[in-house]
């Protein structure tokens, strides 16, 4: 079921998370394949979130370990996780006046000491987050005077200048409308491409995910169901598993990418 | 930035000089200038009487406003001031009891006391609030019910003491400069200097427990025991605040938004800016006080409370 990626430097080795008594993940393995984009799916409750919070580390898993690079996490510093991957919640939360231009300098925490001055690395680090987000002309605007796009903007920006090589991000497109969740989707599959980073997205749009993201997963009951590239996870027999609708799945004309039509 | 803290600090300043100029025997510039050149009378009023009040209120009102930033940044609440974390309450639980309780001169003892009661009332609260963590609201939460709790023994105290005892341990908790001498100034700067300065040194981190615990654990930061450290300083700060000059209101939730009004949103400016805030705003209530032979605690509030209409104004949109 789980296709073994040639490399993975992030991978959950059978996990178990629970709260109060409940399982939200069970025995769960999975390796992140580098350098690619994978979009994390599955009905409201299937533990997607929760799974992403335990990739990122802030979650020790009740049994197994998560790796990265080899390591346990949790035998990690905070510091030295911070460095590896970033981590972008569904509603991240700032002081509402902070400037765009401060709120991304805040992604330069990992990469600084005590007494360590701000250098031209996190410089350059911030402003190219600003350029790659489009956010430069936002750069002295603060955080309460922005829309929801440029919002989710600001913040990705912030993610990216962390300069991380493992990008996570919960629900990055959720209340933007359609203009702005094709922007996100497309500055994903960018930086993945051309920077070659490690995106690990939770999505909610079926038919989005396999037009952009190279590798989908998809979850039910905290258990991973399959996984792999848009084309073999996009069957019907899987999407009615899932999320128990019944779909037609047809091929998009021009990417050729599977597209879900939901019917019941 | 350099003209937001141009302002505050020859406001301080002129505070400073008006507050060793005013009074009985009052001082024109020049005498202040005989003072500092050895002339024995100028030097009588202004080295041991009013030059130590002015010395003490700057480094109380400075505390203050620096523990009040802390607790708004770790709280994450622009209403949270270090009363929230029992130190008023603590303290004059602390001093009540000392006072109605023991017998004896007591009154050396009673910054001891102040300082005892803040830092137990401050520690029950963090040990309360954990729960595998801490978290902001918990804090606040658990904060307001050890304030009830600390209020009510007070309370309960007075009722039942000797009139003669209660009146005094009513009196220190107004909160005043009276008898500020240089061994008090010199105690308050070894207490509060090293925890200046660790916070200066944290601004950055304090920046970051503005966002939610999500992004500040991922961008490295270890949250819950950064929250500790940040409640330590701001305990001694506060404690060392009261323990010199009595519970003061206001001051720490006051001088913050001041600063926060001048500008830049980094703790690394904000700091230092509150801290001359606050300077102003104590020198400016015990001034006040001392016109209208009151303490400087009666004085506060009444600065502070519009203010805290005006700031319920601007956010009933929220």
């Amino acid at each position: 079921m789980i296709e073994r990626a040639p490399e993975s430097r992030l991978e959950a080795r059978s996990i178990s998370i629970g709260y109060s008594g409940r399982d939200i993940i069970r025995n769960l393995s999975f390796s992140v394949p580098t350098g690619q984009f994978t979009a994390l799916l599955g009905p409201n409750g299937s533990g997607k979130s929760t799974l992403l919070r335990a990739l990122a580390g802030l979650i020790t898993p009740a049994s197994g370990a998560v790796l990265i690079d080899g390591l346990p996490m949790a035998s990690m510093s905070r510091g030295q996780i911070a460095r590896r991957l970033s981590l972008m919640p569904q509603s991240p939360r700032a002081p509402e006046d902070i400037t765009v231009r401060d709120l991304v300098a805040q992604g330069r925490y990992p990469h600084r000491g005590l007494f360590t001055r701000w250098s031209l690395a996190d410089d350059a680090a911030c402003r190219r987050a600003l350029e790659l987000t489009e956010t430069l002309e936002l750069a002295d605007t603060p955080l309460c005077n922005l829309s929801g796009g440029q919002r989710q903007r600001a913040w990705t920006a912030m993610t990216l200048a962390q300069s991380s090589d493992i990008l996570l991000l919960d629900e990055p497109t959720t209340y933007l409308d359609i203009s702005h969740q094709l922007n996100v989707m497309a500055l994903l599959k960018r930086l993945v491409h051309e920077q070659g980073t490690t995106v690990v997205a939770v999505l909610h749009d079926v038919t989005q995910a396999a037009r952009f993201a190279d590798q989908m997963l998809l979850l039910k009951d905290g258990q991973l169901v399959a996984s792999g590239p848009p084309v073999q996870v996009m069957r019907a027999d899987l999407i009615a598993a899932v999320f128990a609708v019944e779909a037609t799945i047809i091929e998009d004309p021009v990417d050729h990418t599977p597209v879900c039509l939901a019917r019941r | 930035m350099r003209a937001g803290i141009a302002l505050p600090v020859s406001l301080a300043l002129a505070m400073a000089l008006l507050t060793l100029a005013w009074g009985d025997a009052g001082l024109a510039p020049a005498d202040i200038l005989a003072a500092l050149r050895g002339d024995p009378v100028a030097g009588v009023v202004v080295g041991t009487l009013r030059g130590p009040r002015v010395a003490v209120a700057i480094l109380v009102g400075a505390c203050l406003a620096v523990a009040g930033t802390i607790t708004q940044a770790v709280m994450r609440n622009p209403l949270a001031e270090p009363g929230l974390l029992g130190i008023n309450g603590g303290a004059g639980l602390g001093v009540t009891i000392l006072i109605v309780h023991l017998t004896g001169p007591t009154g050396h003892l009673m910054p001891l006391a102040g300082f005892a009661g803040a830092t137990l009332a401050a520690a029950a609260i963090y040990g309360l609030a954990w729960r595998q963590g801490t978290s902001a609201i918990r804090l606040i939460l658990v904060g307001i019910g050890i304030g009830a709790l600390t209020g009510a023994a007070i309370s309960f105290l007075t009722a039942f003491g000797d009139v003669r005892d209660v009146q005094r341990a009513v009196g220190w908790m107004a909160g005043s400069l009276y008898g500020a001498d240089w061994t008090r100034f010199s105690w308050l700067l070894a207490w509060s200097m090293p925890a200046l300065v660790a916070t200066r040194l944290l601004a950055r981190e304090l920046d970051i427990l503005g966002f939610d615990d999500d992004c500040i654990q991922s961008l490295g930061l270890r949250l819950h025991l950064m929250r500790g450290i940040l409640i330590l300083l701001c305990t001694i700060l506060a404690g060392a605040a009261v323990a010199a000059a009595g519970p003061l209101a206001f001051i720490g939730l006051l001088a913050p938004h001041l600063a926060r009004i001048c500008g830049d949103t980094r703790h690394a400016y904000r700091l230092p800016l509150a801290a001359t805030w606050g300077a102003i705003l104590l020198l400016a209530a015990d001034l006040g006080g001392r016109l209208l032979n009151l303490p400087a605690g009666v004085l506060t509030p009444l600065i502070g409370v519009p203010f805290i209409g005006i700031l319920l104004w601007k956010q009933r949109d929220d």
